[in-house]
């Protein structure tokens, strides 16, 4: 199902299927930088912090049930549930960004050059095709002081084995989230089995984590200033949000800082 | 009746199911980056005031001192937050929230278990689910920053959570801090209690019950007026409970006593 005309989803709003809610985070520490990425998964507030998967290298599938996701209700089979609108303000000038968490894994330590292969679950099971699914580093200790490759093995849309380079910057800080490109000609990720760092860094902690691009939204805004970006008429998008999606944040700082984010999004079901 | 259609809306709008209300609030001296509560100054309607006697719960409607003044929705109808249009002297933004309870004269020196007596939960959003707490300084704070811990009951009437609200040294009045559910709960129910570890040197404080309504900018630059519709410009249609106790937060970017000047809030019911 999906919304044939607009007034679909106004009679929606206004008969009881929409779902708004209401965020606070307030970003944990190590200090955003401009034009770095940070994670606001272990972030105080509402919805209260998630916690780095463990064991280690055992993967899981968070859901919205998981501490750190948003609050969200799944649509009554068969409708579909959509993001109609979302806003942020902080205390720093960013981009918030909200996503789909589909997978993810802990414990990766950056400080091996031996192949660290992942047990339990290696796939999602939300975009289970892989399509549109990417991939994301998040370093839960910080990396050591010369930058270094690592190599993730995955299986593409195709289910072909695939494996790409990630480049771990210096030093780089708790918290800071790298995005991973795939391989060439690859249009998502289906799993994840392992990963390695050919030379070791001297210190440093990683998750591996899955999004849905489809669902990743970006909110900018300037600094105390509401700002709301509407998915359905003034940027034509209405992403479809995944049952038990877990939504999280993370956000794309534009100084030094370590800001608090409030916001609000708008769900509505068919 | 829900809306069938954007039609249905304007029809509603202009067959007497619309309220237009104009009103006006007296700013606060506001420091940038701080929360500010517009509960208690002056405007074009009534200020509110702190709850008395001390400790005692009350329940805020749209009748009591403070709250904008809205007209329930005919029955069945339901009513919803249509368009907005604010300015202020700064850049800033502005929160609006159903004040659902509260209560005064909660003393920031003592180490006592403070205890609500009278009503301890809303007749509103009574199943908790999306409220949070503020805790309203009316009495400037000491200068020992603490850690106030409210006792309260969550969305699936577990007594006894915990709520912990760090209230900075030397906070002033008028200032306010949010309050969230611990780790794993979707919201607050009803608060029995607080308590400091150590007095603050001074201070005495309001904590309210709030349920988020809509957040929205006051300009991107000074002396701006700017407007949102939700149902075209921003898919979102917030709904008003009937007897909401409409009251607004602002969250300042500069040094200054911002009156928030011509603003226009149109409820439709439908």
């Amino acid at each position: 199902m999906g919304f044939a005309t607009y007034n679909d989803i106004i009679n929606a709003l206004s008969n009881g299927k929409g779902q708004a809610y209401w965020f606070y985070k307030k970003s944990p520490s190590g200090s955003g930088a401009a034009g770095i990425m940070m994670r606001l998964w272990n972030g105080v507030g509402f919805p209260t912090a998630g916690a780095d998967p463990t064991p280690a290298l055992q993967g899981a599938v968070p859901t919205k049930d998981t501490a750190g996701a948003l609050p969200i209700a799944n649509p009554i089979s068969p409708a579909t549930l959509h993001l109609l609108s979302m806003g942020a303000v902080g205390t720093s000038q960013a981009v918030l960004l909200l996503y789909d968490r589909l997978w993810h894994v802990g414990g990766i330590a950056l400080n091996s050059n031996a192949l660290q292969t992942f047990t339990g679950l290696t796939a999602p099971s939300r975009h289970a095709d892989g399509i549109g699914n990417q991939l994301l580093l998040e370093i839960t200790v910080a990396a050591g002081s010369t930058a270094r490759d690592m190599t993730i093995n995955y299986i593409n849309t195709n289910d072909e084995a695939k494996s790409v380079v990630v480049n771990i910057p210096a030093s780089a800080v708790i918290n800071r989230v790298l995005m991973v490109g795939l391989a060439a000609g690859d249009r998502g990720v289906k799993s994840v089995q392992s990963v390695q760092l050919p030379t070791a860094m001297s210190a440093g902690t990683a998750n591996l984590v899955m999004f849905n691009a489809m669902e990743l939204i970006a909110v900018p805004f300037l600094v105390y200033v509401y700002t709301e970006k509407d998915l359905v008429l003034q940027s034509a998008n209405l992403p479809r949000v995944a049952d038990n999606a877990c939504l999280s944040l993370m956000w794309l700082a534009s100084a030094s800082a370590t800001p608090e984010f409030w916001g609000k999004i708008i769900l509505a079901e068919n | 009746m829900p809306f069938s259609s954007y039609q249905a809306v304007i029809d509603a709008l202009k067959g007497g199911y619309a309220q237009v209300i104009d009103f006006y609030k007296a700013g606060v001296n506001t420091s940038p980056g701080a929360w500010y509560t517009l509960w208690k100054t002056a405007g074009s309607y009534p200020a509110g005031s702190d709850p008395t006697p001390a400790l005692e719960g009350a329940v805020c409607d749209k009748n009591t001192p403070g709250a904008l003044p809205i007209n329930n929705p005919s029955a069945p109808n339901r009513l919803f937050l249509f368009s907005w249009l604010l300015g202020g002297i700064m850049g800033a933004s502005v929160f609006m929230y159903d004040r659902l309870w509260h209560a005064g004269g909660i003393n920031l020196n003592i180490t006592n278990t403070q205890t609500f007596t009278g009503v301890t939960a809303p007749s509103r959003h009574g199943d908790g689910v999306g409220n949070l707490l503020l805790l309203e300084i009316t009495t400037t704070a000491g200068a020992t920053g603490q850690t106030l811990s409210i006792s309260y009951t969550n969305e699936n009437d577990v007594v006894g959570q915990t709520c912990a609200i760090a209230v900075p040294g030397s906070i002033g009045a008028g200032r306010f801090v949010f309050g969230y559910p611990q780790a794993g709960d979707l919201g607050i129910k009803s608060v029995q209690s607080c308590v400091l570890p150590g007095g603050m040197g001074g201070g005495v404080a309001n904590l309210v019950l709030a349920n988020a309504k809509q957040f929205f900018p006051i300009g991107y630059a000074n002396s701006q007026l700017l407007e949102r519709e939700f149902l075209l410009h921003v898919a979102a249609l917030p709904e008003i409970a009937p007897d909401s106790c409409l009251a607004f937060l602002v969250l300042a970017a500069a040094i200054a006593s911002p009156p928030i000047f011509m603003p226009r809030i149109v409820l439709v019911e439908g």
